[in-house]
């Protein structure tokens, strides 16, 4: 408990005498204003080609339709590869980075718990990433509640998506924390990870399948009114129960790891 | 304290460790010595539970092995590392975390700080600290639980003279505390300051092992130089027949005589002779053998005995 309780005051010291907190905070919170607005822009530069009649612009009215949920989209979709990829390389270091700079021999022969050792970083990480991205979420949110005044989506029909998104963030960071940490290897997870959210989340969207796994909470991020209960669900539960698996086996291999 | 049994350990097809065995007592600054690449990290982390060993034994305090982490030896690593945005306070805090301390965590830590002069610095961050800075707060983890069983590997590298004779102190100091202290290191002057016993790891084994007494009179050869009026190649010879000469070097007035098995009845000898020949001796004196001697004289009969690889 004692070791859990140093653990975690260790990674929160790390993240934010690093300024990696700083760095976070920033890109989360500078998409959350920054999304929307650019729809704001991209709404009122077709609303000025409307009005020039020489332009036919019918073909693309329908973009006029542009409001808050796209807004909301955009940062939802930033969030999830820009913020996101920005998170993983602020926190390789501590998925495996330490392991190969040595940092935590010293503690770990005077007999620091590594199963304590692992678990302070999931305890810390992980939620750590919901609260940011619930925070660019209200960003966002907020930013375009005010520039989208006509066209308002209820605050009620928010917490289901950024709660999506919140659990497809804790999902992916303690993807990264578990392999990372287990093989002692971040560089090459953070590429790995980073390769298949997006290349994962296009073949099952092509096919037409991106339902009931973790990936289809992208989806969820992003949809305001009418939510399909059951893959909800399960998509959230799948993506719970990885965190968790991912925390317990890399807390069992790490006990078994062979430091040097 | 420690008994290492047949320790055999190879990286793919190179072996490193062939056989090592080795005992360390309690109390004792054990000196371990080896040239670069000769397996004493690799050793130590090995005792530490960090690295596998492929065979042999290893017993820590009578204590058979088993999960070496939780018998929670005080180890320095060869280039330590730290959570280098902590202070020097907050470090210790999550190393007495480490070691489960149980006493006053606060007045623990200003004592550990204090013992390795780090006092003025308590509250700095250790990412400014200069590597003589750092390499005391390694040995300060190392002594920090009380743990008996210390484990320093080439703490002096890469410090300065002031840096180094601090360092030594620490370590004699630790001593004084009845700790049991592996030291690792190519400074053999400072082994020689120090250590009890030490043990020379070579091609793989113990070479050599005992304490710095018994080394220095079993194996070093003892030289007797002088400087004398009127030594003529005549009185050479006689000396050099001498029954304990085993060598007789320089040049005009000055002579090096090598002394053969015991050193004390050959000094005594030679001196007689001197006294007897009627020489004015302006110059006398005994060269004491020296730990980097007998060093090099184990790594080269080995080196000329066996190839290795
Ligand atoms: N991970 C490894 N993989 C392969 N070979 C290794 C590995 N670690 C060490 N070795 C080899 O094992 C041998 C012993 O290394 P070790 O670091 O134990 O030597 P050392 O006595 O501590 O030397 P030094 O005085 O330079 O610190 C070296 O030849 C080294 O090349
Ligand atoms: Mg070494």
């Amino acid at each position: 408990m004692l070791q859990l309780k140093a653990g975690v005051k260790k990674e929160l010291l790390e993240i934010s005498r690093t300024y990696r907190l700083i760095a976070l905070i920033l890109v989360f919170i500078g998409f959350g204003v920054l999304d929307p607005v650019i729809i704001r822009g991209v709404v009122f530069l077709l609303d000025l080609m409307n009005e020039v009649p020489e332009l036919n612009m019918s073909q693309v009215q329908g973009l006029g339709l542009l409001g808050q949920s796209a807004g909301m989209s955009a940062f939802v979709g930033d969030c999830i590869n820009t913020c996101l990829l920005v998170a993983f390389l602020l926190l390789m270091r501590t998925a495996g980075g330490e392991q190969k700079k040595r940092n935590c021999i010293i503690p770990i022969t005077l007999g620091f718990d590594r199963e304590c050792y692992i678990y302070a970083k999931f305890l810390v990480y992980p939620p750590l990433m919901m609260v940011l991205s619930a925070a660019g979420f209200y960003t966002a949110y907020g930013v375009s509640v005010i520039l989208f005044p006509d066209d308002r989506i209820p605050f009620v029909n928010t917490l289901l998506p950024v709660l999506a998104l919140m659990l497809f963030i804790a999902f992916q960071v303690s993807m990264l924390l578990g392999f990372g940490c287990a093989t002692g290897k971040a560089g090459i997870w953070v590429a790995v990870l980073y390769g298949t959210t997006t290349l994962l989340n296009m073949a099952l969207g092509m096919l037409g399948k991106n339902q009931y796994n973790p990936y289809a909470l992208i989806t969820h991020a992003t949809r305001f009114e009418e939510v399909n209960a059951a893959d909800y669900g399960v998509s959230a539960g799948i993506a719970v129960a990885v965190c968790f698996v991912m925390a317990v086996g890399a807390a069992t291999l790490f006990k078994r790891k062979k430091l040097v | 304290m420690l008994e290492i049994c047949n320790l055999r350990k190879s990286y793919g097809g190179k072996t490193v460790l062939d056989g090592l065995s080795m005992t360390v007592q309690t109390g004792e600054i054990y000196g371990f010595l080896g040239e670069n690449g000769a397996g004493k990290t690799t050793t130590m982390n090995i005792v530490t539970g960090l690295l596998a060993k492929d065979s042999g034994s290893i017993t820590v305090d009578g204590k058979p092995e088993g999960d070496m982490e939780t018998l929670s030896i005080g180890y320095l690593p060869e280039s330590p590392e730290f959570f280098e945005y902590m202070t020097c306070r907050e470090y210790f805090r999550y190393i007495a975390a480490a070691c489960q301390y149980t006493g006053n965590i606060e007045k623990r830590t200003e004592e550990v700080i204090g013992l390795i002069g780090l006092t003025p610095s308590i509250d700095r961050k250790i990412k400014g600290f200069s590597r003589g800075m750092k390499q005391r707060v390694g040995i300060g983890c190392a002594l920090y639980s009380g743990k008996d069983l210390i484990l320093l590997d080439e703490p002096t590298s890469a410090l300065d003279p002031q840096g180094r004779a601090d360092v030594m102190e620490i370590i004699q100091r630790l001593k004084e505390m009845g700790k049991t202290v592996i030291l690792s290191t190519h400074i053999l002057s400072d082994v020689e300051r120090v250590a009890d016993r030490v043990g020379i790891l070579h091609q793989g084994k113990l070479q050599l092992e005992g304490s710095i007494q018994e080394l220095l009179r079993a194996n070093a050869s003892h030289v007797i130089g002088f400087e004398a009026d009127g030594l003529t190649p005549a009185l050479r010879e006689e000396i050099a027949a001498l029954p304990f000469a085993e060598k007789v070097e320089g040049k005009d007035s000055s002579c090096y005589v090598t002394i053969a098995g015991d050193w004390e009845a050959g000094s005594r000898g030679l001196f007689r002779f001197l006294a007897d020949s009627g020489l004015t001796v302006h110059r006398y004196e005994e060269s004491r053998p020296t730990l980097e001697q007998i060093y090099l004289k184990v790594v080269k009969t080995h080196a000329a005995t066996q190839s290795w690889g």
